[in-house]
């Protein structure tokens, strides 16, 4: 009996053991590549997957890595702030995200403050794109910009103009949102006449709306097989990815609503603990610079954050672009609304899980 | 201790540790932090479920919901096992690959297929609309859609573990009850099934643990009144970060299907004693 205890310690100290192992190797991994600049040295990016990875390699990867020899960049899945702050962004330089999640990210001191001499584009950003935490401090800049609104299928219904056009009976049973996501919670705010202090009207909104909802969906491109199959008539969503469905032929349209859309905005911030700091600025100022923002406005069709871009005509309507193009999107103040967050995504979930 | 003996000894010592480190230590860390309010000690996370009424909705929906998928599970499961084990030895194979054949794919691409298939544009909803325009019927986003979704991700698991049981039977027992002049429905229900019953327990636990906690067909075929029990538990962590909630919900779901498992071996138990 007493045999079999001390081998049962043994493989448990034996199984602790190798598994701290592992992360020492790491640690001490990093350490030496961060030593000598001239061996090669990589730079992980977290990044969204799919065509943003396309574009992501093709503007800026290649030109970044024929201007710095020796340098890898790669691409790691999307890691959210809760996952970095359990010491998920252990093996990441890089991350990109929302630009909520970064302000979140950056006040709970996972990512560095970003100086403006660190990056040459930074004096051609608009002000929406510096990305700033509690204090004024800078966590992320954004080197695209989206504008959330409403899609639809304009085969089957009118062109909506106001946000509360989802709560249309003629599309009941085939709308969708998108699940716990402040964008529509503010639009719904907006279009109620609700004040942040008093929510209440927001969430009887969103129980009248519910029984006509199809499906609050989880991820940005759920809606395209949601139109695809003929599921919903009239989605949330932002401009860039319906856009991208209207241009491969489907019947997908894209409007601001007149109370107004929601800036959508990602961007890029470099983590507390990399160990590549400043090969990490040189890169995200590479996601800045004209070349980099016209192509992924013409492959993706997200809007240009660098005033220095120039788009044809025909782009320039497609994309957020330009000061008319920020005039008419609410670029939410994440640092007054976060604080808010939880209890407003609670009581979300509660007017809308029934 | 013969070496065989002590070789699966010291490997079944081995497969303790590996729980214990990698499936024990995060579900204590669970129970822990479903625990702990602002740092200290509290069962306010308990309190806020309870309180917010939507959350016993959910888990009286996630029970009801699990309980129906287990139960056409089970029926199509032993239709779908006794058939196989009744076919000829050599195309036995054959069937039960037909059966796994879809566990080989994604279960997103599957439930993507439904999706397709109960889609508005879809193979049914075009055939009723080409029979008369005014005929679509909403498919998709619903409770029926969930469960279709649902069974159609535990029928191999509950028609394998019934398929199992039957061929375990000892084929003389039955030849002796048609010797002894018993009709083939008599013999089904007097000998077959109950011998089979073990497999049919086992497959029912299966079925229902793995309902109970399903999160990605909600998701992808559930409208918004088809939420279950992970879905909020996955939403209160990473969307709205409550990691406290969250955690809560876990335990409680958890404790809820150990306690529907332990009913079920109950029931097998006390069929035992009936024989």
């Amino acid at each position: 009996m007493k045999a079999k205890w001390i081998s049962l310690v043994a493989l448990m100290i034996a199984a602790v053991s190798v598994l701290s192992a592992c992360g020492g190797n790491s640690s001490s991994n990093n350490g030496q590549a961060s030593g000598g600049a001239a061996q090669s040295q990589e730079l992980v990016v977290t990044s969204f997957g799919g065509t943003y990875d396309e574009a992501f390699a093709k503007y800026v990867i290649e030109p970044f890595e024929a201007a710095n020899p020796g340098v890898k960049v790669t691409l790691a899945p999307y890691t959210g702030v809760t996952k970095l702050a359990q010491g998920g962004g252990e093996k990441i330089d890089i991350v990109q995200l929302d630009d909520f999640d970064l302000i979140e990210a950056g006040n709970q001191g996972l990512l560095s403050e970003l100086a403006q001499d660190q990056f040459s584009n930074w004096s051609n950003l608009y002000p929406q794109a510096i990305l700033n935490g509690n204090e004024s401090k800078t966590y992320g800049l954004v080197n695209v910009f989206g504008a959330w609104g409403i899609a639809y299928n304009p085969d089957k219904a009118e062109a909506p103009t106001s946000w509360n056009d989802l709560w249309n009976p003629e599309v009941k049973g085939k709308v969708a949102l998108m699940s716990q996501w402040i964008p529509d919670i503010l639009l719904t705010a907006k279009a109620v006449g609700a004040d942040y202090e008093n929510m209440d009207p927001v969430w009887t909104a969103f129980k009248e709306l519910t029984p006509s909802v199809a499906q609050y969906y989880s991820s940005f491109s759920a809606p395209e097989s949601l139109f695809g199959t003929g599921a919903v008539t009239m989605a949330a969503w932002f401009d860039g990815r319906a856009t991208a469905m209207k241009e491969a032929g489907k019947s997908v349209e894209f409007v601001i609503p007149e109370e107004g859309g929601v800036l959508i905005r990602s961007g890029l911030g470099i983590l507390k603990d990399s160990a590549n700091q400043e090969l990490a600025a040189k890169l995200i100022d590479f996601t800045l610079t004209a070349e980099a923002q016209q192509g992924f406005a013409q492959d993706l069709f997200y809007g240009p954050t660098n005033k220095t871009v120039e788009l044809d005509a025909e782009l320039q309507q497609k994309v957020v672009y330009g000061e008319e193009g920020l005039a008419n999107l609410l670029a939410p103040e994440w640092n007054e609304l976060l604080p808010k967050r939880e209890e407003w995504l609670t009581k979300w979930t509660e007017a809308t899980t029934r | 201790m013969p070496r065989i003996q002590r070789y699966y000894t010291i490997m079944g010592w081995i497969a303790v540790a590996y729980m214990a480190v990698l499936f024990l230590y995060p579900l204590l860390r669970v129970l822990v932090e479903s625990l702990t309010d602002d740092g200290a000690f509290s069962f306010q996370n308990y309190a806020d479920f309870f309180a917010g009424k939507v959350y016993l909705e959910v888990l009286g929906r996630t029970l009801w919901i699990s309980v129906v998928s287990t139960v056409i599970a089970l029926v199509l499961g032993y239709s779908l096992a006794y058939f196989i084990a009744t076919r000829s030895a050599r195309s036995q194979g054959l069937w039960l690959m037909f059966v796994l054949a879809p566990m080989f794919m994604s279960l997103t691409v599957r439930l993507f297929g439904w999706m397709i298939l109960l889609g508005g544009e879809g193979p049914i909803n075009s055939f009723l609309t080409g029979l008369n325009p005014d005929w679509e019927l909403s498919l998709l986003f619903n409770t029926t859609a969930v469960i279709l979704g649902i069974v159609h991700y535990i029928l191999p698991f509950a028609a394998l573990n019934i398929y199992t049981s039957l061929k375990k039977m000892d084929a003389a027992v039955l030849e002796a009850s048609t010797m002894l002049g018993a009709s083939s429905a008599r013999t089904f229900w007097r000998v077959t099934f109950p011998l089979s019953l073990p497999g049919v327990f086992a497959g029912a636990s299966v079925a229902f643990a793995l309902s109970a906690n399903t999160f990605l067909v909600p998701i992808m075929l559930g409208g918004p009144s088809n939420q279950m029990l992970s879905n909020m538990a996955y939403d209160s962590i990473v969307k709205i970060g409550n990691f406290g909630l969250g955690s809560a919900i876990s335990i409680l779901l958890l404790i809820v299907v150990v306690l529907a498992l332990s009913m079920i071996g109950r029931l097998e138990k006390g069929g035992r004693h009936a024989e």
